[in-house]
């Protein structure tokens, strides 16, 4: 198989990334992760990307969230390149721009739902009552309306995973990057978890890339890669065979 | 693209949330709670280490401007001043001054029956020290008045020892029982009451005694005619007339001195054998040498020099010594003690240093141990006499103000003011000068103590440093996901600089409000001390705002900066580190 430019409309991308790289170093040896990713990501687009545990799933999803530079090769979000950008910018831009949704939920257990859904909002400085209107909407919206005092430590892992989600939406961001969203969680649980992220991703427009090992959950998006090797390699036609 | 941050509000409600610490893990608490106390004991303790050393150096410093002057005028070069009265005219004219004392002061030796000590004679004006010094209000014993009259002094211990009996009275004539009354102002206090009960009794036994005593004379009149005719020679004594005996006045020489004191005493029928035995009593305890110590005599009642009782002493100088001397010497009041000058006159046998006696008339307790120990106050006269000095001159004039930070400004008026009037060989110093090393000494001490001290807020301080090292690394990822969320690393920074600033501060008002009540409790309660050994009998506290405010800027900007490292630690921690392990 080889690296492909994956694209699938003309319009200009939400995403565009070109020869990603990216290595670590470890007791002195150099380990390549990203071998030269090459993706476009569509506005309202849903992605899954699947792969071997270590291939390099997570590192490309934060390379794609501004969280981890990458050492070589070009990215740019609505338009805007990434290199070059100053932290507070890249921060302020990641803020309004990029949702993010991880496996363990890492909600702040010193706030309350409200307060954790609310925070991407209030960091960018939105007032206060705006941002928590705000929160409170999609946390109704992900069924958690009744729990909006409660902490963290209060609500069960779906629960938790369902303020993540809140939390992830609350700046409607263009580009929502979960990576193993259901991995922590029963599989009923998790069915849940997608229709909900499906459901808000209907609402917001916002493209989503997945990372995960549920063939069921790969299978409800539309786009379906797989990282091997430090590649990125379309397998939507074969999941489409399959 | 706009960059928006997120306001301080957001930042310090979100650190404060840190600081109460999350329900799940109650480490950051505890940790928080160690280092604000941690904070919070090192300023209190800087606070009250000040406040006590302030307390000595306040007690030290009232205690030395109290006994010492603001400003000494003296003749250059440390010379003795000629012309102590145009100098005093001078400040007595100037504003600002309280008052001013000419004095002269000399090393010598003072001794008493048991014991001696080098010391440091003050001659004074009594009525001019009140304004100058705190001496007069130190005196606990005696009086500084009695330094003109040493001999109330004797009379008031001879009635605190052992009220006189019959044989030391006269019948009063009513003007001396007048006089009588009014010594009641004299008698010290705690004399006081015994004494005016003792007065009306006592009157009435005198006159008992009187009517013994002519009958006595009766007897010596014609002995003494007897005596006369064998003594026709020697007849100095006893050509007195024959109504009574006349003082022995100390220039009579020793033979009158020995001879009237006996006299004195035979006139009581009781008293008649052992009026010997008590000359000798007399003689131990001191106040018989020297030769100028006389025995009371029965003056005519009609002839009373001067209007005086008929109690009357040759004329020992009084002094007034500190506590301290008081306790080497082991004297009382009304003793008699001998005072010392090296150079003295030429006897027999080569120089013989000069040794008069003196009579303790009072004590002093200034509680400061240098003075208390070394200053003995007689009369200005009896101090240039005792020296040999020359009519008019003194050591200095001291000068006290009504407010001692004038005395840098006034120092230069007052000099110009000597020259306008003539006064060209006078040198004025200040009270900064003439106790420079101390004060400097004292100053040092504290600022070095302050330093020292301030260790103690570093190390409270790293406490703080653990705190938010241990808070960083257990907010790993939650600050990775406030990254991932729009944090930038300015933000992180703030909010963790905010959260220290927060704990700093905290402790510092704790701390704060920890010394200031330890401060109030020792300045109001107090903590007692043996004043035997630290000479207050409590500890001293003085707190000067400036320095309370000093430890609060010190205690805070040291947190802070303890705050800075682990909080760019926390801003620098890369987001996918913080995200990555499980």
């Amino acid at each position: 198989m080889n690296p492909v430019t994956l694209t699938t409309s003309t319009d200009s991308p939400l995403l565009r990334a070109r020869g990603l790289r990216k290595g670590f170093e470890l007791e002195g040896q150099k380990i390549a992760v990203l071998r030269g990713v090459d993706l476009d990501i569509h506005r309202g687009e849903t992605i899954s990307i699947m792969g071997r545990s270590g291939a390099g799933k997570s590192t490309l999803l934060h390379v794609l969230g501004t969280l981890d530079l990458p050492d070589e090769g070009e990215l740019s979000i609505a338009g805007r390149a990434i290199r070059g950008m100053s932290d507070a910018e890249l921060s302020s831009f990641r803020g309004r721009s990029v949702g993010f949704v991880f496996q363990f939920h890492h909600l702040l257990p010193e706030f309350s739902t409200l307060e954790n859904a609310a925070m991407p909002a209030l960091l960018a400085g939105t007032p206060r009552h705006q941002a928590y209107e705000q929160a409170s909407y999609y946390l109704e919206r992900v069924g958690l309306a009744e729990r909006l005092r409660h902490r963290p430590g209060e609500l069960s892992g779906g629960e938790q995973q369902r303020v993540a989600l809140a939390r992830a939406l609350v700046m409607r961001p263009g580009l929502v990057l979960a990576d193993e969203p259901t991995g922590n969680l029963d599989e009923a649980t998790g069915a849940q978890i997608l229709e909900v992220l499906l459901g808000l991703r209907e609402e917001t427009g916002s493209a989503v890339v997945v990372v995960t090992h549920h063939e069921s959950l790969a299978q409800a998006m539309e786009r379906r890669l797989v990282m091997h090797d430090g590649l990125l390699l379309d397998a939507t036609a074969a999941g489409e065979g399959a | 693209m706009s960059v928006t941050k997120p306001p301080w509000s957001l930042l310090g409600w979100m650190s404060l949330r840190y600081l109460m610490g999350a329900r799940r893990s109650r480490v950051p608490s505890v940790i928080t709670a160690v280092a604000v106390l941690g904070v919070s004991a090192g300023v209190a303790t800087l606070l009250v280490v000040l406040a006590i050393l302030g307390g000595f150096e306040g007690d030290l410093r009232d205690k030395i401007l109290g006994t010492k002057a603001h400003l000494r005028v003296t003749g250059p070069d440390e010379a003795p001043l000629d012309s102590p009265d145009r100098v005093l005219a001078v400040l007595d004219s100037l504003p600002g001054v309280l008052g001013a004392s000419p004095f002269i002061e000399s090393e010598l030796l003072i001794a008493s029956v048991t014991n001696y000590s080098g010391m440091i004679l003050r001659g004074v004006v009594p009525e001019r020290l009140q304004d100058t010094t705190i001496l007069g209000d130190a005196i606990v014993e005696g009086s500084l008045a009695w330094l003109h009259d040493p001999d109330a002094a004797r009379r008031a211990r001879a009635w605190d020892r052992d009220p006189p009996t019959a044989s030391e009275v006269r019948a009063p004539t009513a003007a001396e029982a007048r006089l009588l009354a009014a010594w009641a102002d004299v008698v010290p206090p705690f004399l006081r009451s015994s004494f005016l009960a003792w007065v009306p009794d006592s009157l009435q036994r005198a006159e008992e005694a009187r009517r013994e005593v002519e009958a006595l004379l009766e007897d010596l009149r014609s002995e003494r005619a007897a005596l006369e005719e064998a003594l026709a020679d020697q007849g100095v004594l006893l050509d007195r007339g024959p109504a009574g005996l006349q003082p022995g006045a100390g220039a009579e020489g020793p033979g009158a001195v020995g001879r009237s004191g006996l006299v004195a005493e035979e006139p009581h029928p009781e008293a008649h054998p052992s009026a010997a035995a008590d000359a000798e009593s007399h003689a131990e305890e001191g106040e018989a040498e020297a030769g100028s110590f006389v025995m009371p005599s029965l003056p005519p009642p009609t002839t009373s020099p001067e209007g005086q009782s008929g109690l009357r002493f040759a004329p020992t100088p009084g002094i007034v010594i500190g506590s301290q001397l008081r306790e080497t010497l082991r004297v009382e009041v009304g003793d008699v003690v001998q005072i010392l000058s090296p150079d003295g006159d030429l006897g027999p046998t080569g120089p013989m240093p000069r040794v008069r006696p003196y009579r303790v008339v009072g004590v002093y307790h200034t509680g400061l141990y240098e003075f208390d120990n070394a200053y003995v106050l007689t009369l200005l006269e009896s101090a240039r006499a005792f020296l040999d000095l020359p009519a008019e001159q003194v050591t200095g004039v001291e000068v006290r103000l009504r407010r001692m930070e004038d005395a840098p400004s006034l120092r230069g008026t007052l000099e110009r003011r000597l020259r306008e009037s003539g006064v060209e060989q006078a040198a004025v110093k200040d009270w900064q000068e003439l106790n420079s090393s101390l004060f400097a000494a004292l100053q040092l001490e504290k600022v070095v103590m302050f330093l020292i001290l301030s260790i103690i807020i570093l190390v409270a301080s790293f406490a703080i440093v653990c705190m938010l090292t241990v808070i960083v690394i257990e907010k790993r990822r939650e600050i990775a996901v406030l990254k991932s969320m729009g944090a930038s690393q300015g933000s992180i920074l703030r909010l963790f600089l905010l959260e220290g600033g927060l704990v700093g501060t905290l402790g510092t008002l704790l701390g704060l409000a920890l010394g200031m009540s330890v401060v109030a409790y020792l300045s109001t309660v107090g903590y007692p001390l043996d004043p035997e050994v630290f000479y207050i009998d409590r500890l001293p506290v003085r707190l000067h705002p400036l320095e309370a405010g000093l430890v609060t800027v010190a205690a805070v900007v040291i947190s802070l900066l303890a705050t800075l490292y682990p909080s760019m630690q926390a801003a620098r921690l890369h987001p996918v580190d913080g995200l990555r392990d499980e």
